[in-house]
């Protein structure tokens, strides 16, 4: 196997060796040997792994992509190291979209039908998520194209202005509203219904089939704006397009489990201390490492207080937090820097 | 004869032979005391995280009771679970509905009458009608007695929440702190003002002039005193209750999660140590005011 497939085949083997785990594991003991035969699997166990399990496993996998493919494609587009899917104000926006929901529209929920009721978080956090990154895009459009500096302190910007909103609606809430925005803001793979399931993996389906058209582009904009748009790249609608899908992608992952941090800004940085700063390995290798990431932290959440859970943004920034300041320790030692 | 005998005792013996007990998943610190109040406590597989249990009993932790876990609560194998009105999420409850298990949840407390309905049907749910009964009626009694002292001009009390650094939140209406001062005869002057926890300006809380401060124990650490909370909160001093040395450290527990049993036993003691007509000038005088107060519910 030469360097070029090794990597893939390793994270895919990895991926599919957790995904059985992650189906196999809970706080409830389930005989591994009943996964291949499930007839012998009593009913609850039946409802267990088909209705709980599985769907997790799935949105991990579709999420983690998603977040790590976006993360990727924010910090090729803003050439910095340091973008994620908040720095365009889309968690902002979303967590606000949901604060809303909850605070506000939560009284007269008992008028909406009882399937809608459920989704409204959900789409309020859609909804702000998405014309927050259009506020922003438009604010930072000039005469002369987008500028990325201005999106970056109008994204930091209204990041604030959202979060004051969020403190205000904060401070409206009740004991109990209160509880519930701080839990939602953590991040839970527990909740979605089978529409956002879907929904957030057609997303990640989606995302990933457009990656090979866009992966050459964001290579050549790594040179410089001028020097992309003289190898024939239209700078301002790829920078548009990218922007809108990354926030509908990165809203779509919030409107399903919240605000789950440090996947899209940390797995691009450590494929690319692997693999290099190549879009097309970067970007599918991102998406595998994502998914293989989150799948890891959920199994973690779920096990480690069982038959308590915890919210996974919080393993996600335990877990991969140090795991990547040993690696930048190291790569500064490489490069001797240290 | 012999053999009918023999017959008789099988068919008293049989419904207690045949009807196992439920297996019990309790969430919410005042339903989980409400089912140790009524004998069911062997009935429990789980509780949550804000429940107490006796001294001596452990149990698995299902997390807070509204970030429950569907696969977490069907490991436990629970034939019944219980909680308020707030458990959740609404997800989870109904895999676990699905998985054929009955799952009840009582409206949250805010009164005493809502207490007593909910003992009447968790007595039902659990086959206890006639201690649910019994309890119903030492809670009735324990109401009465609050209600029978004589009190002209009721004491006015506040409920402070103090955080770190000189932020101090005060319960308005609504709150279940606010229900605990009314139920002891108190007055909560900040019930007109504001609606649930809120920050609040210290100039504020010195104008509404508090004969009776209460805060959580938790925020006292053994050792410290009301002197320590006037070096932090200086302004405190110049309120009534600081001159009748009045701080009363209230069970953090017995306030959230709906009026329960322990609420109740905190209205008692605030109302004979701290709310009976005259008392204040008594407890200024001798006793040390951060004392807790062995209490136990009949």
């Amino acid at each position: 196997m030469n360097r070029t497939t090794v990597w893939p085949a390793l994270l895919l083997g990895l991926v599919a060796l957790t995904g059985v785990s992650s189906l196999a594991t809970g706080p409830m003991a389930l005989d591994i040997s009943n996964l291949v035969n499930p007839w012998r699997l009593t009913a609850t166990e039946q409802l267990v792994l088909v209705h709980i399990r599985l769907p997790r496993t799935l949105l991990c996998l579709g999420v983690g992509a998603i977040l790590a493919i976006c993360g990727a494609i924010m910090q090729g587009l803003f050439r910095n190291p340091l973008a994620d899917p908040g720095i365009i104000g889309v968690s902002g926006g979303a967590a606000l979209g949901a604060a809303v929901s909850m605070v506000i529209l939560a009284p007269f929920s008992a008028l909406l039908p009882a399937w809608l009721g459920a989704s409204v978080t959900s789409f309020m956090a859609f909804i702000g998520g998405l014309v927050t990154t259009l506020v922003v895009y438009r604010l930072a459009r000039t005469t002369q194209g987008t500028s990325v500096s201005i999106l970056l302190l109008a994204g930091v910007a209204i990041g604030a202005l959202s979060g004051g909103v969020l403190g205000l609606l904060n401070y409206l809430a009740d004991d109990q509203t209160l509880r519930d925005l701080t839990l939602w803001q953590m991040g839970s793979m527990a909740q979605s219904d089978p529409y956002q399931l879907a929904l957030v993996l057609i997303t990640a389906l989606v995302l990933t089939l457009l990656l090979r058209r866009h992966a050459h582009a964001l290579n050549a904009l790594a040179l410089g704006e001028a020097e992309a748009s003289h190898l024939g790249i239209e700078v301002q609608s790829l920078k548009r397009r990218l922007v809108i899908l990354a926030a509908i992608a990165v809203g779509v992952t919030v409107a399903a489990v919240g605000i789950i941090g440090f996947v899209g800004l940390v797995v691009p940085h450590l494929v690319r201390l692997v693999v290099g700063p190549d879009h097309r390995r970067l970007l599918p290798l991102s998406a595998l490492l994502g998914a293989w990431l989150l799948l890891l932290a959920d199994m973690l959440a779920r096990t480690i207080a069982a038959p308590a859970e915890m919210p996974v943004g919080i393993i996600t920034a335990l877990l991969g937090a140090p795991f990547f300041l040993w690696l930048l320790l190291k790569q500064k030692r490489g490069l001797g820097l240290a | 004869m012999k053999t009918r005998g023999w017959l008789m005792l099988m068919l008293l013996s049989a419904p207690s032979m045949a009807a196992e007990p439920a297996r019990l998943l309790s969430a919410g610190s005042s339903i989980t005391e409400l089912v140790v109040a009524l004998g069911a406590q062997h009935q429990l597989v789980a509780v949550d995280s804000t429940s107490e249990l006796p001294a001596g009993s452990e149990l698995p932790r299902l997390g807070y009771h509204r970030q429950l876990s569907a696969e977490g609560m069907l490991s436990t194998q629970p034939s019944l679970v219980i909680g308020s009105e707030e458990m959740g999420p609404q997800t989870a409850l109904s895999l676990v509905r699905q998985a054929g298990v009955q799952v009840e949840a009582l409206p949250e407390a805010m009164t005493i009458a809502q207490l007593q309905l909910n003992i009447i049907h968790l007595g039902e749910l659990l086959d206890r009608a006639p201690q649910a009964q019994a309890l119903h009626e030492a809670v009735q009694q324990r109401a009465i007695a609050l209600r029978a002292q004589p009190i002209d001009s009721p004491k006015r009390t506040i409920f402070l929440l103090l955080g770190e650094g000189n932020s101090v939140q005060i319960a308005g209406r609504h709150t279940l702190a606010d229900s605990l001062i009314q139920v002891a005869g108190g007055m909560n002057p900040a019930s007109t003002q504001v609606e649930g926890y809120k920050p609040v300006a210290m100039e504020a809380l010195v104008a509404m002039a508090p004969e009776v401060i209460l805060i959580s124990r938790r925020h006292l650490t053994q050792g410290a005193d009301t002197e320590q909370i006037f070096q932090q909160f200086p302004l405190l001093s110049h309120t009534p209750a600081a001159q009748h040395k009045a701080i009363v450290a209230i069970n953090g527990k017995a306030l959230i999660g709906g009026f329960g049993l322990s609420t109740l036993s905190e209205a008692e003691r605030l109302q004979q140590d701290w709310l009976a007509p005259d008392n204040l000038a008594l407890h200024s005088l001798t006793q040390d005011p951060l004392t807790p107060h062995a209490q136990t519910p009949e």
